[in-house]
């Protein structure tokens, strides 16, 4: 918006996750062998694109002050009905798993705007109900089928060397950027996570803008789980989408996002959720255990989710 | 009306054992033996130092998401000084858990750090450390002294196992702590609304780190007791345990928000959460797959009943305003 109103320190709390993500970037391009290569590029982009979505939902959530952690558990359940409809056949009956995690998604955004349910709790138990109903539908194990062109279709790279993964998101972004700062409901979302009283009052339809990001949250695990299940031809219950919510959560506050709600960055959510795939990467390829990038994780988001609470709190005074 | 929605308010959570009990009786009439309630009441108790340590935590209005974690640290650690000493192997995952409720309430406190994110950072990286400690292993020993292996399979008398007479005494303790001391009453001001109790006087600070402390702490009596079990540290061990002593606390009639909820009620709530999971391995009409969908259900269901009387009960309170 007004040049002159960019300050600093607001520049810096806004793209505290791009800066580190560059830093982090640049010093594997230095110190890792064979980072610096296209094959690292699109297992980046195949690898995080599930979390990015995710996050993406989850950003939209976060900035209305609620939380969802069902989010995990409808990647599983949308993957598995999606695999069981191409099981069976009936490629019509896929639209049926997008329709029941819209059930979802309308259900938790009905507990959080009308009974005022916080959402920690609502969505707890419908993680539960939703993991549940996957391995109950899918009776007790994964759901394979084999369909040689679907498969194909997912990891065949468009163009022969980009991912789809790469436009799915590029497409997504843009168009939650442009839904976030150029639309009526980002400024409504932003309002009600300020403040809600004064949402309310100044006559912001509250609970219709709470469902509409429920909505997207589910629209995104859909999809989300539907890349997992395309990329291997199969839908597993109990694993896909696991903990995908304390990544998403993750990501969304180390982008900047504040989680008692406000403005939702939709650019720091991405860069997010790449900075911790890049740390799980030079994990990897520097031949260290698993456990320890769960320990950096951790630290990195520490580290960056107190600057960002600092500069905004310094802001406030 | 107004008399009875009180006592709905105040007593659901009982309503919901006693129709839990009822159900396991007419499902199974193997539930109500005794070999199967003492069984029941020994796993119950695992979670359940988990769940009361929870409900200091929530009292405050904060929350605590790395009790996981701690728990399977704190059975790690007891089993790899079991073969040091005995009373290492008691202190030292106990020390260790205080010390990480400490860190946990200076992240929250000092640092402003929202409570979500700052346990979940704890979260994690404890999780970590316990899979480099345990090379993402399980990790046994070749024995376990008596004094040791009681702590998880001892019984008292016949029936009545020592983590059940532990977590009997710890809800006691956590009650009297609640109800009469002047931490516990704390605690309750500082959930229901900060300002206020900064005002009143009351260090919110310390407080909220104590809460965190216990919460720590009572997480790592419940791994003790489940390592002392099994004779065994898993470096998974716990996971989602935050989400059951949530759900237990819940169940037992707290608001997350802060301010309200009570001992008893959370002892309800984990019972009727282990009592479900029991029954559900006695019953031969659903598969055991379906048992999370039925436990959700039970959670929303109660929370929604909640919800709904709490509505009630603020609308009847706001007309009496208007009246008078």
């Amino acid at each position: 918006m007004n040049a002159a109103l960019i300050s600093p320190r607001i520049f810096l709390s806004k793209y505290v996750a791009a800066i580190a993500l560059c830093i982090l970037v640049l010093f594997n391009v230095f110190f890792t062998s064979h980072f610096a290569s296209w094959v690292t590029f699109t297992n980046l982009f195949t690898q995080a694109t599930k979390v990015a979505l995710v996050g993406l939902g989850m950003t939209f959530i976060i900035a209305s002050g609620g939380i969802d952690i069902s989010v995990g558990s409808a990647m599983g359940l949308g993957s598995v009905i999606a695999a069981i409809a191409i099981l069976n056949g009936n490629l019509l009956v896929v639209f049926v798993s997008i329709v029941i995690i819209l059930g979802f998604s309308v259900l938790s955004g009905y507990l959080d705007s009308k009974l005022m349910i916080l959402p920690l709790v609502s969505t707890l138990a419908l993680m539960y109900i939703m993991r549940g109903l996957a391995r109950g539908i899918s009776g007790r194990g994964t759901v394979t089928y084999n369909n040689p062109e679907l498969t194909k279709f997912f990891i065949t790279p468009i163009g022969g060397v980009i991912p789809m993964h790469f436009f799915v998101l590029l497409v997504v972004a843009v168009v939650m950027y442009i839904v976030v700062n150029k639309m009526k409901f980002g400024f409504d979302l932003e309002a009600y996570g300020n403040n809600r009283i004064a949402a309310t009052i100044s006559g912001i339809n509250t609970s219709k803008t709470i469902m509409i990001c429920y909505i997207i949250c589910g629209i995104m695990c859909w999809i989300g789980g539907v890349l997992v299940m395309g990329m291997v031809g199969s839908a597993d219950p109990a694993r896909v989408g696991l903990d995908v919510e304390v990544d998403a959560i993750a990501a969304t506050v180390v982008g900047g996002t504040p989680i008692t709600g406000g403005h939702p960055n939709i650019i720091g959510t991405i860069c997010g959720v790449f900075l911790l795939q890049v740390i799980t990467m030079m994990v990897n390829m520097n031949n260290v255990a698993y456990a320890y990038s769960l320990m950096i994780r951790q630290a990195s988001l520490f580290l960056l989710s107190f600057p960002i609470i600092c500069l905004r709190n310094r802001g406030k005074q | 009306m107004e008399k009875t929605i009180t006592f709905l308010n105040e007593n659901i959570a009982l309503l919901g054992l006693v129709v839990v009990l009822i159900l396991g009786v007419l499902i199974n009439p193997l539930f109500s033996t005794p070999e199967n309630l003492s069984n029941l009441l020994r796993t119950t108790s695992i979670t359940g130092f988990v769940a009361i340590g929870m409900t200091f935590v929530i009292l405050c209005g904060s929350i605590d998401l790395s009790v996981s974690s701690v728990f399977s640290l704190s059975g790690f650690l007891f089993i790899y000084f079991s073969q040091q000493s005995d009373m290492l192997a008691i202190l030292m995952p106990l020390v260790v858990g205080v010390t990480i409720g400490v860190v946990n309430g200076v992240l929250i406190t000092r640092f402003a750090i929202p409570a979500f994110i700052g346990t979940l950072a704890t979260m994690l990286f404890v999780r970590g450390l316990v899979l480099v400690l345990t090379n993402e292993n399980t990790y046994k020993v070749k024995i376990l002294s008596s004094v040791l292996y009681y702590f998880g399979r001892g019984d008292i008398v016949q029936y009545v196992s020592f983590p059940l007479v532990m977590f009997t005494i710890a809800l006691l303790i956590a009650s009297y702590i609640l109800r009469r001391r002047t931490v516990g009453r704390a605690m309750y001001i500082v959930g229901g609304n900060a300002e206020a109790a900064k005002m009143m006087g009351v260090n919110v600070s310390t407080t909220l780190i104590i809460a965190h402390v216990i919460s720590s702490f009572m997480a790592s009596v419940g791994g003790i007791v489940l390592a002392s079990r099994v004779g065994a540290a898993y470096p998974l061990s716990g996971t989602g345990y935050e989400l059951i002593a949530i759900a237990a606390v819940v169940i037992g009639g707290a608001r997350l928000s802060g301010g309200v909820g009570r001992i008893s009620g959370t002892c309800i709530g984990v019972l009727i959460m282990g009592a479900f999971s029991n029954i559900f391995n006695l019953q031969g009409f659903l598969d055991p797959v379906w048992e999370f969908v039925v436990v959700g259900t039970v959670l929303l269901v109660v929370v929604v009943m909640q919800a709904v009387v709490t509505n009630v009960g603020l609308q009847s309170i706001s007309n009496q305003k208007a009246i008078f």
